[in-house]
């Protein structure tokens, strides 16, 4: 009897010595947050018998379909080496720009690109602020974010909502409500996007670039890339994603309202961090920021099924953005 | 090609970027007086004049909390959200029947606990600023709606005489904001350019590596800045209430635009680069007049969204404050 247990006692001394030698911090800090996004999703599951079904799932990733837009266009920043506090209030912008044009009676397609180019035009003067002036981004990116509420307010006369009523629009709501083969068209596209967005920036030329320069602008320069135009580039498609989330809020509303999409910025934010800590040390990556999106929202949902009072969102949204960084471990200079 | 002669054109070049970037902001007052005294007979009235001043008020004290932070390296996006909220627990102790000044006091103690999380997430645990500063940003938003529930909390102003005082009242000419104003603002100056913890505040700001070789302790130094700035913003947020007479919920989001105009602008007054107090209540001035003259001519509200970012940028690019 004694034998066997002192076998058992050393048995679990190797093995307590291969965990303390092996990698394994290393290893649960990749599996630790996907570790931790089960345990909430059996947390929530336990409180709600509603949780679990496949129709909330749907649900899940219908509403963080914009988000998971959003994300994938923050991580070409983030993924760049800059920052960019304006993602939210870019959609707003064109999620309001897109349904007042259409409004104006403008053809839809044209007014969802006239929408998608402002995003365009505006990620490229935070291209400018950030690269050519040289502004710290948190700084330059954050004079959009001020800027973008502006023309809302200007086209809508003060905060007004606007909405598609009539069956014209029918074609653009589809984008929002409809369905293709029984997948919500929201969630068809945003997936669709975001493994574009995958392929682009990690298997092409472009995108290696882009994560040379996150990594160390010194080497990257020394490598030959040229990173002003770079840094234009990443604000740029960071710039045409924000919008394409913003019209996706408007197809999905049927309308718009002022502002509505401005909670992006942390949802996207926080989605980018934390995915940077799936499986990556702290890297961002296109599908750890999907990932993120996702369990952003289902947090949300999960949430609200669980009945915590509308001020429990913003503290929501902070505790969130906490918990990336300090998961992700983001040091600060 | 004497010596004489290159010196002598370089200092032509230099002259009118270098007096843009060090008077800019003074200049840019002088021109803004004149456009709207042009445009509307009262705006020169002693009474407008005092209006200025009184609204300058709330924005100046925020930025003096800004101007710690960033005189010790940092950046605090919570700055709004934080004077909104402690604003709100103010005017939420007031209506429960606590006085003024203990109300006051709450709201400070609230504004400096914000500021030590901030500090300490900063310093100790050494994340990134801004998204610390974001993150608490939202939690302060929270605590904001939770008080307030999305309305505006009122204050009886019978029983809260002091409360009206400060924020509507005069003494003789002067609005009792304006004073608030100038004498913290005195303090605050006073303490970053002469005392040795305003010195190591700018140290650790210049180069925080070389701070803490030369034996200061950077930990407690960031720390103590941020519970500052999180106290300012608080007396930023109670004075605005005591402005309207009430707790505005949210107004979180047009605070934040407005103090880092009157930083920014300040940023390059004097001293170029270097975050003070001086600058900071000039540049609220600035945007004060700048709101005076909108509302007097009518313009909405919102065209502030465009103005913003054109003061932040001339400021930022002229002053060279926010390079990489």
């Amino acid at each position: 009897m004694t034998v066997s247990t002192n076998n058992l006692i050393n048995g679990i001394k190797k093995i307590g010595g291969y965990w303390a030698h092996s990698d394994f911090k290393g290893k649960l800090g990749k599996c630790g947050s996907l570790i931790g996004m089960v345990s909430v999703a059996i947390v929530f599951s336990a409180i709600s018998p509603f949780f679990l079904t496949l129709d909330n799932w749907i649900d899940i990733l219908r509403q963080s379909a914009p988000a998971i837009i959003a994300a994938c266009g923050l991580t070409f920043v983030i993924a760049g080496g800059g920052f960019d506090l304006s993602v939210g209030a870019q959609a707003s912008l064109s999620c309001v720009m897109s349904v007042y044009l259409m409004l104006q009676g403008w053809p839809i397609w044209t007014a969802v690109v006239a929408a998608l180019l402002c995003g365009a035009l505006l990620g490229s003067f935070n291209g400018f602020v950030c690269g050519t002036l040289g502004i710290v981004p948190w700084v330059g990116t954050l004079l959009i974010m001020l800027f973008a509420s502006g023309p809302q307010y200007i086209a809508t006369g003060g905060g007004r909502v606007q909405y598609l009523a009539s069956d014209a629009f029918s074609a653009f709501t589809f984008l929002g409500k409809g369905a293709i083969c029984g997948i919500p068209t929201p969630v068809v596209i945003s997936l669709s996007i975001g493994i574009l967005a995958h392929l682009f920036l990690s298997k092409t030329k472009i995108g290696y670039n882009i994560q040379a320069i996150g990594s160390s602008k010194q080497a990257a320069s020394l490598a030959g890339i040229p990173r002003k135009k770079y840094m234009w580039l990443i604000y740029i498609i960071c710039g045409l994603f924000a919008s394409a989330a913003g019209i996706m809020v408007a197809a999905r509303l049927g309308g718009s309202q002022v502002r509505t999409a401005d909670p992006m910025m942390t949802e996207a934010i926080a989605a980018v961090y934390i995915g940077s800590t799936i499986f990556r040390d702290g890297e961002p990556y296109i599908i750890g920021s999907i990932i993120g999106a996702i369990f952003i929202g289902m947090m949300r949902t999960g949430i609200t099924l669980v009945g915590v009072p509308y001020w429990g969102e913003y503290l929501f949204r902070g505790i969130i953005v906490f918990a990336a960084i300090i998961l992700s471990g983001i040091r600060s200079k | 090609m004497n010596v004489k002669s290159l010196t002598a054109n370089r200092t032509k070049n230099l002259s009118f970027m270098h007096i843009m970037r060090k008077y800019g902001t003074p200049i840019g007052i002088v021109i803004l007086c004149i456009v709207f005294a042009m445009l509307s007979p009262y705006f020169i009235t002693v009474s407008n004049i005092m209006n200025i001043l009184r609204q300058a008020a709330t924005i100046t004290l925020i930025a003096y909390g800004l101007t710690f932070v960033v005189a010790v390296g940092y950046f605090d996006i919570s700055l709004g959200a934080v004077a909104g909220t402690c604003g709100i627990l103010a005017t939420y102790l007031m209506s429960q029947g606590t006085t003024f000044l203990l109300s006051l006091l709450g709201a400070v103690c609230l504004g400096a606990a914000f500021g030590a999380v901030n500090g300490f997430a900063v310093s100790k645990l050494k994340l990134n600023d801004f998204l610390v500063t974001v993150a608490m940003m939202f939690i302060a938003q929270g605590i904001d709606i939770l008080l307030s529930k999305g309305t505006n909390i009122f204050v009886d102003t019978k029983t809260h005489k002091l409360f009206l005082t400060v924020g509507q009242g005069d003494i003789g000419i002067l609005p009792v904001a304006a004073i608030v104003m100038l004498g913290v603002g005195l303090i605050c100056h006073i303490t970053l350019t002469m005392t040795p913890f305003g010195r190591k505040i700018y140290a650790i700001g210049e180069n925080q590596k070389v701070a803490y070789l030369s034996g200061i302790k950077t930990t407690k130094y960031i720390w103590l800045a941020f519970i500052i700035a999180g106290a300012l913003y608080a007396m930023g947020g109670v004075m605005m209430t005591a402005r309207l007479g009430a707790g505005k919920s949210q107004a979180g989001m047009s605070l934040l635009g407005d103090a880092i105009a009157a930083y920014a602008l300040g940023v390059t007054f004097l001293k170029e680069g270097k975050a003070h107090i001086v600058g900071t209540l000039v540049g609220g001035l600035f945007v004060s007049i700048m709101a005076n003259g909108f509302t007097m001519l009518n313009i909405p509200f919102y065209y502030q969204y465009i103005t913003w970012p054109i003061a932040i940028l001339l400021a930022v690019s002229a002053s060279g404050s926010q390079r990489e």
